[in-house]
């Protein structure tokens, strides 16, 4: 509070009497009254900013002249020669090349200067519609930039990553800088920040731009700019944004409400995943029947019984001023969510400071401070084994969720539920709990010396701070911690860093240079320990001292790490037409061994605008071609270079065993090189804006752990190896088809085509797996494609008469073929990203879709439910059903000679190639067929081959010699077909959604005059709402992969992610006084 | 205060300097990793307590208590069959690969071999260093009977740079191993242990005897297995027959394992998950993960046809037994007057086993609804008597695992590695086969005794089920080893006795060692009681290579694979020991 009156002091308003000048600013475009556009005195302290009119007085004397700025639109100075009204009129700015960005370190640099391509999405661009998460506010908006969330409710875990997946150990995080604080590779650093305190996110897409940042740049840089009172004019404003948001979900992958729970069509409440169960209807003594047999009924609502719409408030104030000697401004927002889930919950607070002062003429001192908090006490993250959702889609279908709302029989000790094994959804929504407790505080203080006209130094001390207090209760009865559970954990981490930088630049003649060079030292130090237990002495009390002793678990670490650099930039130019940038780095790093910790990498970048070269038609506003080649080195994690081992205890001995990895004392820097060339062109005055980029980047001497074979002692192995080179095509296309008085539309469309490609691996090793599951792999061979889904296909007739048939196993079963088939890639084959606004009169419409073409993601939602028979339908087409094969005892009227000449003439619809197929049908009615182990008509049959044991087949194609078995099998685990024919689990990942949607109404001057505000709008927006999924199975296809500890992620894995649809509806009401 | 130019730029300057030029510590010392000691800095003794608690763990993970596909040899022993869910893949011996990565399997063989690496460093190197040979003679002996050509003279030697071991052939491999097993029997009769070390020693308490007994047991293990393959073995120098009897006629320098006491034994200290039974709460909270493994019927009618006490020992009799009575209706569930819950059939069906003790038939294709199971006579039964299990893989109608394999720590449940009775079983088959002079008859009578030993059953114990009277009967010692003598005497081929009686005594802990004298032997002829098998009455003999070796050393298993016969990498393909036999098929 003391700093905000610090602040404040700063800032008093002067009165100054002389000659009062009165005016109007309208834009040139609309015509509309521009209001909070800065008017200045120039050579003169005073100053003003317009009303809600646009209208303003100030006073001055004849003779001087006035500046007028307003954000989006380009100054103006006027001379003030008559005491009558002045009628200024700006222009906007658009989408033009003599644009300033900022650039690495905080260069500011002309945009048509740059010889790479960078993004930069606008602050009033990612305000539009309120995110409680910020980052995901930047989804669609810039090519090469993909942004992917695990769900749509409030534990949504954005993973970012530009042009491609480079790095095979999973370490793909851009760098985020706020302010010009280097925060490290974790993007939750923005989840806590203030969407309205963001002034523009740019985004250093390759290592041309980012090589300055150094080793972590190396996946690109987030460069997030907060706002900081500069540009306002002199004066203070005030901006309130309030917004509600409503999450309703209305979509929920269906169960089939047919057959209950059961093996082999009886009834069997034990089996609750299993329902191959008899038919509904039939009478069975059930949980809550007093032993009587009472008629079993569907309950197809349990989900969307079970869920809730869920409800955020942001409220965000700003109060920023400005005076010549410097300018200030404070954010603070407050957030507050209830999810979808039961009982899930968020809360975030930011409080956001910004103030510079000029000290003299030469010498500027400023700071950026931020503190965030965030926590929850019902966090419901997706990763491991925490899927929210799997508990309310185990309740058997015949069993009313409602019922058990009150979640204990034995308050603390004894879950309610039908079976111990398994969880009551409302217990674990209530009584399964994660929480955590999260609080950053991160700022630097700056100094800025004009040392002469030439020449200027700058100085930076900055620090990140933050801490992190994870915690998990699991009540008692809970099925995987029967005794209850607690774990505690607090992480703290800090990153220092200290920078300098001399700039130096110099205009001769049509030549002008612009040279800096500096130093900096990163000093990151972190420490953390944990406890846990899963036994409780006393129910519901969770401290660590309540766990008893023999299932305690605690730890703790500290890990440190140091890099020190010097860098250097300089930029030439030729007639404001010919461009060339060189920068060069040098970093010390102490993660690896002494001979090879030093590392130079360098870049250079060319810029040649031919439009101001060659005569070019009228109609061309601009023509630009670009080119960048550049290298960034890289480091690793502390403590790689030597071999430990790990500790343990058996019963009072202490114990030491080999870690799973071998150590490397060996290790070189990475590099990371990129090339790439572009061309942006505008025509019609800038009404059209095309931007084309082409780049490859080549990943090379990756430290990573590669997998080793057991025998060797060590299952991975650290090593610098592995080339991964990623190319792609990004393209812009930015429009103003119409722009007149009363109406603005624009549209801006963002093409990103992606391909990472595996070039090298260590010696010997041919296949490099991200991650595997149920004889899914994700991994890529030599010369592969980063993203590939291999996986075992049954065993096949290899030639003759039967090629390609499923070659069966004596008991009629489909055998693993061990060997591995390609059957996909996750990533898209493209995405695009479109967003439109229009605006007509005081209506602001707005809308972002974002269409990903293409991949494929293996969908263990699918798989179990169709194993347990808990749905009708897994969505491959004919035949894929539970309830009745591709064919069954009742097609052809039940002639079997003409079902089995069908099946044995139509290999290709039969044979399976795309994923199992059966023949035969749950009951009787449904077709199946006798079966004499079994008390129903559900007997099925693969259609294939069996080997006659002399070389020679016998037909498995409904004919006399066909082995039946229960249907129930088709896709039981017991059977393990999941772990074969593994294609049938592989969907496509196309979708569109709206991600943003929105109608924003300014309301008439005199209603915003009545509260003395300068403008008040409204506007009404919906988010993320799916519009097509090529898969049609119910499951979001965006939230098919998997994290396995928050910054590492499983592509192309749906685990349990059956998080329901949901429509984010709100409202938002600005406020500027 | 007032500040001017000059004093900023002083504070300024001054300030910068401190924080940019004042962290000059080394780099090198902040990457000194401050969570662990080197591996050179640490006792290796430490590393051997490791070494022996994972082996002791994954020998129990791969007999009795690993999941559904680590365990697979007790169902294909027939010792247990798989229920609920799960039986389909195990009972039928549709087999899907093994990997040496999953759950740690690797790591017991990895950390015995890193011993004797890091025993140089220390003061007991010589007592290390033969722990280390005896341990990795172990599992490479584990690793190849299982898969056939494995890495061996290239293993574990990843820090060496060697990323791709080559796959030995089998007989270079066992070669080598005898060859291990005669140096540790060697270093360590001679070999200085610190109190500290003997301490760490959780298998012998560094008894120098009893580590030289379990290396010249292993000895014979291994040269028994290479029965069928002695020629090919004289081939390359290694004489089977002429080494077992030089072991067996000096037992002062080849002291061997004859007495129950000195079990390669190891027992769970039971007080976090990783030293306990895996079996136990500690290890597995979900109790249905017990009760999914039965005892197989082949085990059990074995015991019950013999009136062997170890049957009710290690099963548990039927929760609720069933008998064939009129009590009115077809099927009756009652409490009796004793308390005791029943189920009566009006009429026998075949299906029915109206023992106190069932086990579940092999390969059923529905092992749930073994004995005419289902569930509504499970709630109706259990509204009688609440004690009984109702949960996931209940079936109260056929015999659970005795209690004592569910705890996390139990004195007649340990580890164990080469037992007396595998040892007496093994003379008694060299004598059979002229190896050593003795008398079979005795040495096989020992072997059942150090069974019966092994699980603390003595004469007069009231521990012997009558399948007749269904009552529980005190052990007759004597009468019973009558019995198993007069069976040995009455065999044609008295190979037979033996390993059957071995394969009951290898229940629970010594699978590995039952498959190879059935592949090696045939005996006990399990293929006939296989009702639904995926490759007919055949059984498994070997395991398939994993995925870790495919993928990460594959132009080695390819190689490898070529040994095989035919050269398909499953588990009907014949290794070397196999080959030309005609053994178990």
């Amino acid at each position: 509070m003391l700093f905000v009156l610090f602040v404040c002091q700063f800032f008093w308003l002067t009165i100054d009497a002389q000659t009062n000048v009165t005016g109007q600013v309208l834009s040139s475009d609309k015509g509309q009254p521009l209001s909070g556009a800065s008017v200045i005195v120039s050579g003169d302290n005073s100053g003003t900013r317009t009303d809600a009119d646009g209208r303003f007085s100030i006073n001055t004397a004849i003779g001087k002249s006035v500046v007028i700025s307003f954000i989006g639109y380009q100054s103006k100075v006027v001379l003030v020669n008559t005491k009558d009204p002045l009628m200024v009129q700006l222009d906007p700015q658009g989408n033009k090349l003599d644009e300033v960005v900022v650039t690495a370190l905080g260069i500011s640099r002309d945009k048509k200067a740059l010889g790479y391509s960078v993004g930069e999405v606008k602050g009033d661009e990612m305000n539009k519609v309120p995110q409680e998460n910020v980052v995901n506010a930047l989804t669609g908006k810039v090519a090469g930039l993909k942004i992917s969330n695990t769900n749509n409710d409030l534990s949504s875990n954005p993973q970012v990553i530009i042009r491609g997946i480079k790095s095979l150990s999973g370490n793909d995080a851009p760098l985020i800088v706020v302010d010009g604080l280097p925060t490290g590779n974790d993007v939750g650093v923005l989840s806590d920040l203030s969407a309205d305190n963001i002034a523009s996110v740019v985004v250093l897409k390759g290592p041309s731009a980012a090589a300055l940042y150094g080793s972590r740049a190396g996946s690109g840089v987030l460069l997030v700019t907060t706002k900081n009172g500069k540009g306002l004019g002199r004066g203070i404003g005030v901006t309130f944004n309030s917004s509600y948001i409503a999450t309703v979900p209305y979509k929920f992958v269906p169960e089939q409400q047919e057959f209950s729970s059961g093996i082999n069509g009886i009834f069997d409440p034990t089996t609750q995943q299993q329902w191959w169960g008899p038919p509904m209807g039939t009478m069975a003594v059930q949980w809550n029947s007093n032993g009587q047999a009472v008629p079993l009924k569907p309950h197809p609502d349990n989900v969307k019984n079970f869920v809730n719409t869920g409800n955020s408030f942001i409220n965000e104030i700003n109060i920023s001023g400005s005076r010549e000697g410097g300018s200030f401004n404070l954010s603070m927002s407050d957030t507050r969510a209830t999810g979808v889930y039961p009982g899930s919950e968020v809360r975030k607070d930011a409080v956001s400071i910004a103030a510079s002062h000029n000290i003299s003429k030469k010498f500027k001192v400023s700071t950026n401070i931020h503190f965030l908090t965030s926590g929850s006490d019902n966090f419901r993250a997706q990763s491991d084994d925490k899927f929210p959702y799997e508990d309310i889609y185990f309740v058997p279908n015949y069993i009313d969720v409602n019922d058990f709302k009150n979640y204990w029989s034995e308050k603390g000790i004894q879950q309610n539920v039908w079976d111990k094994h398994f969880n009551n959804p409302w217990f674990t929504a209530y009584a399964t709990l994660d929480k955590f407790r999260q609080f950053r505080a991160y700022g630097n203080v700056q100094f800025d010396w004009n040392i002469s006209k030439d020449f200027s130094f700058m100085g930076r001390v900055g620090s990140y701070n933050n801490t992190y207090t994870p915690t998990s209760q699991r009540g008692k009865s809970e099925v995987r911690n029967p005794l209850g559970q607690y774990s505690y954990s607090s992480n703290y981490s800090q990153e220092l860093n200290t920078d300098f930088l001399v700039s130096y630049k110099k205009k001769v003649g049509d030549f002008s240079v612009h040279a800096s060079g500096g130093g900096n030292l990163l000093f990151r130090n972190g420490n953390g320990s944990s406890i846990s237990g899963n036994n409780l002495i006393l129910p519901d009390l969770y401290t660590s001292s309540n766990i008893a002793r023999s299932t305690v678990i605690y730890g703790s670490s500290f890990s440190k790490k140091r890099i020190n650099s010097l860098y250097g930039v300089a930029s030439f130019d030729y007639k404001s037409s010919i461009y060339l940038e060189l920068t060069g780095r040098n970093d010390w790093s102490s993660t690896l061994p002494v001979d090879n910790r030093s590392y130079f990498y360098p870049s250079v970048s060319l810029s040649l605008v031919i439009s101001d070269m060659l005569r070019m038609p009228e109609f061309v506003s601009m023509v630009k071609v670009r080119g960048g080649w550049a290298s960034v080195g890289k480091d690793t994690d502390p403590y790689q270079l030597q071999q430990t081992l790990q500790q343990s205890n058996w019963g009072d001995r202490t114990t030491y065993s080999l870690p799973y990895t071998m150590a490397n004392s060996n290790l070189k820097p990475e590099s990371i090189v990129s090339t790439e060339g572009g061309l942006d062109v505008n025509l019609f005055k800038n009404r059209i804006g095309i931007n084309l980029t082409y780049y490859q980047i080549e990943d090379r001497d990756q430290i990573m752990s590669v997998s080793t074979p057991a025998l060797t002692g060590f299952t991975f192995a650290s090593v610098n190896a592995g080339i991964v080179r990623n190319s792609g095509i990004e393209a812009s296309f930015h429009a103003v088809p119409i722009q007149n008085k009363n109406v603005k539309w624009d549209m801006n469309f963002e093409f990103t085509k992606n391909k990472s490609t595996l070039i090298k691996l260590p010696e010997g090793i041919s296949v490099f797996q991200f991650w595997n599951r149920t004889n899914q792999y994700n991994q890529t061979s030599l010369n592969g494609t980063i993203g590939d889904m291999w996986g075992n296909d049954v065993v096949r007739v290899k030639d003759g008469e039967y090629k390609g048939w499923p070659l069966l196993d004596g008991n009629g079963y489909v055998q693993r073929d061990p060997k591995l088939k390609k059957n996909g890639n996750v990533n898209n084959d493209f995405t695009l990203g479109f967003q439109t606004s229009l605006s007509v009169k005081r209506f602001t419409f707005y809308a972002n879709f974002d269409w990903r073409q293409g991949g494929k993601y293996f969908s263990e939602s699918m798989l179990r439910l169709t194993r347990g028979g808990r749905q009708e339908s897994w969505h491959k087409g004919a035949g894929s059903s539970t309830f009745t094969g591709i064919l069954s005892n009742k097609s052809f009227g039940g002639n079997k000679d003409q079902l089995e000449s069908e099946i044995k003439g139509n290999p290709e619809k039969y044979n399976g190639m795309n994923g199992l197929t059966w023949v035969g049908g749950r009951t009787e009615e449904l077709g199946g067929f006798p079966l004499s182990t079994s008390n129903i008509d559900n007997g099925a049959f693969f259609p294939g081959v069996r080997s006659d044991g002399q070389g020679g087949y016998i037909e498995n194609m409904g004919g006399p010699d066909t082995k039946y078995f229960r249907a129930g099998l088709i896709a039981d685990p017991g059977a393990g077909w999941w772990s074969q024919g593994v294609q049938t689990w592989l969907y496509d990942a196309s979708f569109v959604k709206l991600r943003e949607f929105s109608v924003a109404y300014s309301l008439p001057n005199k209603i915003a005059k009545s509260i003395r505000a300068q403008n008040l709008s409204l506007s009404v927006f919906m988010r993320n709402l799916i519009i097509w999924t090529k898969a049609k199975n119910g499951i979001d296809p965006e939230s098919a992969y998997m994290s396995s500890d928050g910054s590492k992620f499983n592509l192309g894995w749906d685990r349990a992610t059956m998080n329901p649809w949901t429509a984010v509806t709100g409202v938002k009401l600005n406020v500027q006084f | 205060m007032k500040f001017n130019k000059s004093n900023y730029l002083i504070v300024g300057v001054a300030l910068f300097s401190v924080t940019f030029f004042g962290c000059g510590k080394s780099l090198t010392d902040t990457n000194v990793n401050p969570n662990a000691i080197s591996a050179d800095q640490i006792n290796p003794a430490y590393i051997m307590t490791q070494a022996l608690g994972q082996t002791a763990t994954q020998v129990s993970l791969w007999a009795l208590t690993g999941n559904v596909t680590q365990s697979l040899l007790s169902e294909l022993m027939q010792y247990t069959q798989r229920d609920y869910l799960e039986s389909a893949v195990t009972n039928t011996y549709n087999w899907q690969t093994k990997s040496w990565d999953v759950s740690d399997f690797y790591l017991a063989l990895a950390n015995s071999a890193y011993l004797r690496k890091m025993a140089m460093n220390s003061s007991d190197s010589v007592f290390l260093r033969g722990v280390s040979l005896v341990l990795t003679s172990f599992w490479h002996g584990y690793y190849t009977s299982a898969w056939g050509d494995v890495p061996y003279s290239e293993a574990l030697k990843g820090p060496e740079g060697n990323l791709h071991p080559v796959f030995d052939k089998q007989q270079d491999i066992f070669k080598g191993i005898l060859q291990d097993l005669e140096t540790a029997n060697n270093i360590l009769a001679n070999a200085p242990v610190s109190s500290s070390t003997q301490f760490a020693d959780i298998l012998y308490n560094g008894d120098l005897t009893k580590w030289r007994a379990f290396a010249n047991s292993l000895h014979l293990r291994f040269l028994m297995r290479l029965s069928e393959k002695a020629d090919d073995m004289q081939a390359i120098g290694v004489d089977i027959k002429g080494e077992f009897n030089k072991i067996v006629s000096d037992p002062t320098k080849y002291p061997i394992i004859t007495n129950t006491i000195n079990n390669a034994s190891i027992s769970f200290p039971g007080t976090v998950a990783t030293d306990s039974w895996p079996l136990g709460p500690l290890s597995k909270p979900d109790r249905s993960e017990f009760y999914r493994r039965k005892p197989g019927s082949t085990i059990v009618n074995f015991l019950r046809n013999n009136e062997d006490p170890r049957l009710t020992v290690w099963f548990n009799p039927v929760q609720v037994p069933t008998l064939i009575a009129d009590k009115g209706a077809e099927r009756v569930i009652v409490k009796d007057s004793d308390g005791k819950v029943r189920r009566y059939f009006k009429t026998y069906k075949s299906d029915l086993d109206t023992a106190l003790y069932v086990g579940l038939d092999i390969a059923m294709a529905d092992p749930d609804s073994r004995n005419e199971k289902d569930q509504e006579q499970i709630s109706s039964a259990a509204a009688l008597d609440p004690s009984i299990y109702t949960s996931s893989a209940a079936n109260p109608f056929v015999s659970y695992l005795a209690d004592m394999w569910a705890a996390n720590a139990n004195p007649l449940v340990n580890s164990v590695l080469i037992s007396a009775s595998e040892v007496n079983f093994t003379l008694a088959e060299a004598a059979v086969r002229g190896w050593i002079s003795g008398s079979a008859s005795n040495y096989y009578k020992n072997g059942i005794e150090a069974s019966l030993r092994q699980y603390k059953i003595s004469d007069g114990d009231m521990k012997v089920y009558n399948k007749t009277t269904h009552q529980i009967v005190p052990f007759d010692l004597s009468a019973f080893l009558a019995d198993a003598t007069a069976a040995f005497d009455n065999a044609t081929d008295k190979i037979e006795p033996i390993i059957t009686q071995e394969w009951a005594s290898d229940f629970g802990t010594a699978d590995m060692a039952a498959w190879c004298n059935w592949r090696r032997t045939g005996y006990p002829d399990l293929g006939k009681n296989v009702i639904n098998g995926s490759n007919g009455d055949k059984m498994p003999v070997r395991f398939a290579y994993g995925d870790n070796p495919r993928n990460f050393n594959g132009a080695n298993v390819e190689i490898a694979v070529q040994s095989l016969q035919p050269a398909v990498d499953d588990q009907w393909s014949k290794m070397w020991l196999l080959q030309g036999t005609g053994k178990p098929w």
